[in-house]
């Protein structure tokens, strides 16, 4: 382990307020394997991880753990109560488990996930776990900071919200039915068949009880099995490409952003705001004027 | 509005399961005591019972509530604190010691640890040459809403059912007098649930350990009469009257229609009630007697068989010797010079009594049929529901108290200069090292082959669907300890893992 | 933006009792600050890893069994062993003013009684926790 409790503690602390990530850290990332959990509230995700915990610890695997939990949209404030299903591996000292809050940034995932995810890298864990809220169609960022995706479903949830989930259907390496003690099997299992999918990772369902334990070997085994699938088969390179692109893209759009609600305030651009709301400019018309004025500053 | 012709001691019962209530026998005063040594809690026992209280009731401290004995590391800090530490029988022989056991009835607040303290319960009294039929009591035995509200579980659910299924059987048969669970809504109150959500919510949990009994292949009527329950008595005084009202209502329909109870007594919602203690406030401590007669007049009036008034210290620690007596006055006044014996359900008629229990009833069959569609209490207190709908309606309680909406008189209103400091009672910080010592030399004395021997029985029998009742009575006789007895059950049931959130 | 106060609630001990944690908590979310709940029945051990995992700015500690003076006292000690710095303690629940007083002078910065309000727990946080 590259870095004890308190000095990883307090580098994700720099790096949820916005801090960039120091090179030198960055570059002794690249060694974890990243497991995102994700899925609707009140499947069971965060007891899963516990579960998943015991399992890796007594595979003599280190485990970093990130979760995500909403900010209120009003107040500012969030409840981070999923480590309560973890406190007792808390003493573990090969266990780190840090509860971020969204801080109003959509897609299930903070602004500085993916910075937290190469310090927990960087630290030396062997597995880094996320997991994260399960809003729905946004979960499809969660696979671009993962190299595999477990969703977590249970049985009954309804048509509808399996419907709306599709997004989350389709980022699914590995599909978990959790909650399989307290409902009807049968029917789970009809339910489990996932979409048609062209690639070629045959996607598992793995049926499990984080209440029993029942399953959790299993998935284990499914996530590492995946783990080798993407070793084998490049993919891994390929998706951490992809990650790293996204990552420097999203960073760039922040930047922009900044800079263009910066730009906002100067006078001028507060008119010509004002007159597209009175009707006087229309909005296209009002983007070349600005962007100009933008553009001029960032060169 | 139809018109309802409801008589007292006559189904529904809403005006009370007897047709003279009060006029004939008095409900029982049952305060809650015990704490530290189990000396300590004989001494208080004879001074309440020379006082003029009927029935004794017994406080456990937390590490023997969830399965620890007094040396154990997880009982640090907790031994002898919010009730007496029992750990082995010769720790309850002391408790009772000159109390006897056919005279007096016995209400122990025990939940995952109830068949063990019912086992050592049964041991004294069989040293005592009193035989089991002739001894009556209580354990609460409700498991479920410890998951919710209270916290002191050890097992998970299901292991947790088959332990209290094997007390109603075992009693059933063995202990005639004894009541086997007190479904309680006390705690789920306290928590913060609305009177309605009391209602319901404690219905709920009583339905599943019927069904649990049920299942088992029990006849309903040989087991319902022994069940009890124990309500909590809150400060909106009508509203509480209602509540009782509509609670016997309820529970009258369900075992009749819903179980076919053929034993009119399996029908009759039998309660407990203590005065709330959400309701005390540190400040101002001379007020909380005034709310505690209120709460209890109300209980009263609502017709309970058995009632704790607090003492006007429990919000702060153990209530004093003074201050216990005063609450037990308290009781007596009302009995003797208030006059509201006279008549059983005299608020009956009441056009506000009646509306207000209607309504109750209402709303509680609302969430009950919200329940049954979740698939039973157990699914919902699983998924999360029961937790959600207290400590929100906790929350928002709250929130109206700070925006003052809701005053309470000396905290957010009327508040007074001076703090009072009350005296309270102290624990002897010598006694966790003392108790070390006893443990050591109660291990030291006893048969340790035949203790072996018994948890090797007890081991094998809860893996099995056996009874566990006798095997635990021969443990406890044989010196086993509540935490070793524990032990090979954790070991066997694993343990419960809260997995709630808000 | 500015970094929100950051506290860890938790109750020590065998005490069940969550209701006044879990309103503090509530409250504390809907006054802007993240706050980390970890439950019943935490050790002063597990209590104090949360808090140094979590970079937390405050801890808040319930009991309402009695049991506060020696868990309370452990997880102060544990938290000088570990050296954790900046991180205020505040305690509540069913606290004798005695045993406030100890307990102040151990290092806990405010106990808050029964009728405290979580206005005042706020502002209390917002005045002495230094969100960083």
């Amino acid at each position: 382990m590259t870095m004890q409790g308190k000095e990883l503690t307090k580098l994700v602390t720099r790096l949820e307020d916005g801090e960039a990530l120091p090179s030198e850290v960055y570059a002794q990332t690249g060694r974890a394997r990243i497991v995102g959990i994700t899925g609707p509230p009140g499947v069971g995700k965060s007891s899963l991880i516990d579960r998943l915990i015991d399992e890796l610890r007594k595979q003599g695997k280190t485990v970093g753990v990130i979760v995500v939990d909403p900010t209120s949209p009003i107040s500012g404030g969030a409840l981070l109560g999923d480590r309560l299903r973890m406190q007792r591996h808390s003493e573990d000292t090969g266990v780190f488990i840090r509860s971020l809050a969204t801080r109003h940034h959509h897609g299930g995932l903070t602004d500085s996930t993916p910075q937290i995810v190469h310090a927990l890298d960087a630290a030396g864990f062997d597995i880094v776990i996320v997991e994260t809220v399960g809003t729905g169609q946004d979960e499809v960022e969660v696979a671009e900071v993962v190299d595999t995706v477990a969703v977590v479903l249970m049985p009954e949830l309804g048509d509808d919200i399996q419907r709306a989930k599709s997004g989350l259907m389709e980022i699914a390496d590995v599909l978990v039915m959790n909650k399989m003690d307290l409902m009807n099997a049968d029917a789970a299992r009809r339910e489990a068949r996932p979409p048609n999918d062209a690639r070629n990772w045959e996607r598992p369902t793995i049926h499990t009880s984080a209440k029993t334990g029942e399953g959790i070997t299993i998935l284990c085994g499914a996530l590492t099995a995946h783990h080798a699938y993407l070793v084998d088969s490049g993919e891994l390179a390929r998706r951490r490409e992809r990650a790293a692109r996204a990552e420097v893209i999203r960073l760039l759009q922040s930047r922009l952003t900044l800079s263009i609600l910066h730009a906002l305030e100067a006078p001028l651009a507060q008119s010509i705001l004002t007159d597209v709301a009175k009707r006087k400019l229309d909005p296209h018309d009002a983007v070349e004027k600005l962007s100009n004025a933008i553009w001029d500053r960032n060169k | 509005m139809t018109e309802r012709r409801e008589e007292p001691g006559k189904f529904p019962f809403t005006r009370g399961i007897h047709t003279t209530m009060y006029r004939g026998k008095l409900w029982t005063m049952r305060q809650y005591a015990g704490f530290g040594t189990a000396q300590e809690t004989n001494k208080r026992y004879k001074y309440l019972l020379s006082q003029g209280q009927t029935g004794l009731s017994m406080a456990f401290d937390l590490p023997t509530q969830i399965g620890y004995d007094s040396d154990d590391a997880m009982a640090l800090g907790e031994v002898g604190r919010v009730g007496v530490a029992i750990s082995s029988l010769a720790d309850m022989e002391q408790v009772f010691r000159g109390i006897p056991l056919d005279k007096v009835s016995t209400s122990m607040t025990i939940n995952a640890t109830a068949s063990i303290l019912l086992a050592l319960y049964l041991a004294v009294a069989g040293k005592e040459g009193v035989p089991w039929s002739k001894v009556s009591g209580t354990v609460q035995n409700d498991i479920l809403k410890e998951y919710i509200a209270r916290g002191t579980y050890i097992f998970p659910p299901l292991p947790s059912l088959r332990l209290i299924a094997d007390i109603v059987e075992f009693c059933a048969k063995e202990v005639p007098g004894w009541n086997t669970i007190s479904v309680g809504g006390y705690h789920m109150r306290e928590a913060g649930c609305t009177a309605a959500q009391e209602i319901a919510f404690t219905l709920a949990d009583g339905i599943a350990y019927v069904q649990t009994c049920v299942d088992r292949g029990l006849n309903v009527d040989d087991f319902a009469p022994r069940i009890a329950f124990f309500f909590n008595c809150h400060s909106n005084f009508l509203e509480e009257v209602a509540k009782f009202r509509a609670a016997r209502r309820l529970w009258a329909h369900i075992m009749r229609d819903r179980f076919g109870a053929k034993n009119e007594r399996s029908m009759m919602l039998r309660f407990h009630t203590q005065t709330a203690g959400s309701t005390l406030t540190a400040q101002q401590p001379d007020n909380n007697v005034v709310r505690t007669t209120i709460e209890a007049l109300a209980a009263v009036l609502g017709g309970t068989q058995s009632l704790h008034t607090n003492s006007k210290d429990e919000a702060i620690a153990l209530p004093t010797e003074e201050s216990a007596l005063l609450a037990l006055r308290t009781q007596q006044i009302i009995a003797h010079e208030s006059g509201v014996t006279a008549e059983p359900d005299p608020l009956g008629g009441s056009y506000y009594i009646e509306s207000l229990t209607n309504q109750l009833e209402q709303q509680a069959r609302e969430y009950l049929h919200k329940i049954d569609n979740m698939g039973g209490m157990l699914k919902a207190i699983e998924g999360g529901y029961v937790y959600k709908e207290i400590y929100r309606a906790a929350y928002e309680h709250q929130k109206t108290v700070e925006r003052k909406e809701k005053i309470i008189v000396g905290v957010n209103e009327f508040v007074g200069d001076k703090k009072l400091v009350l005296k309270t009672q102290t624990i002897d910080p010598k006694l966790e090292p003392r108790r070390r010592r006893e443990l050591a030399t109660l291990r030291k004395k006893r048969n340790a082959a035949r203790a072996e021997k018994c948890l090797a029985t007890l081991e094998k029998a809860a893996k099995s669907s056996e009874n566990l009742m006798p095997i635990i009575v021969d443990c406890v006789r044989s010196y086993v300890t509540v935490g070793e007895i524990c032990k090979v059950l954790r070991r066997t049931f694993g343990e419960y893992r809260p997995s709630h959130s808000i | 933006m500015k970094r929100p106060i950051k506290v860890l609630i938790a109750k020590a001990g065998l005490d069940g009792h969550e209701r006044g944690a879990l309103v503090v908590a509530m409250g504390l979310r809907d006054a802007g600050m993240e706050v980390v709940y970890t439950g019943i029945r935490n050790t002063p051990e597990q209590i104090v890893a949360a808090a140094i995992q979590e970079d937390v700015d405050a801890i808040g500690l319930s009991s309402l069994s009695g049991g506060h003076m020696a868990q309370f006292k452990r997880v102060l000690e544990l938290l000088k062993k570990e050296r954790v710095k900046g991180v205020l303690v505040f305690a509540g629940g069913i606290i004798p003013d005695d045993d406030a007083k100890k307990l102040k002078k151990l290092g806990i910065k405010a106990v808050f009684g029964p009728g405290s309000s979580i206005a005042s727990i706020a502002e209390f946080l917002r005045k002495y926790a230094r969100a960083k």
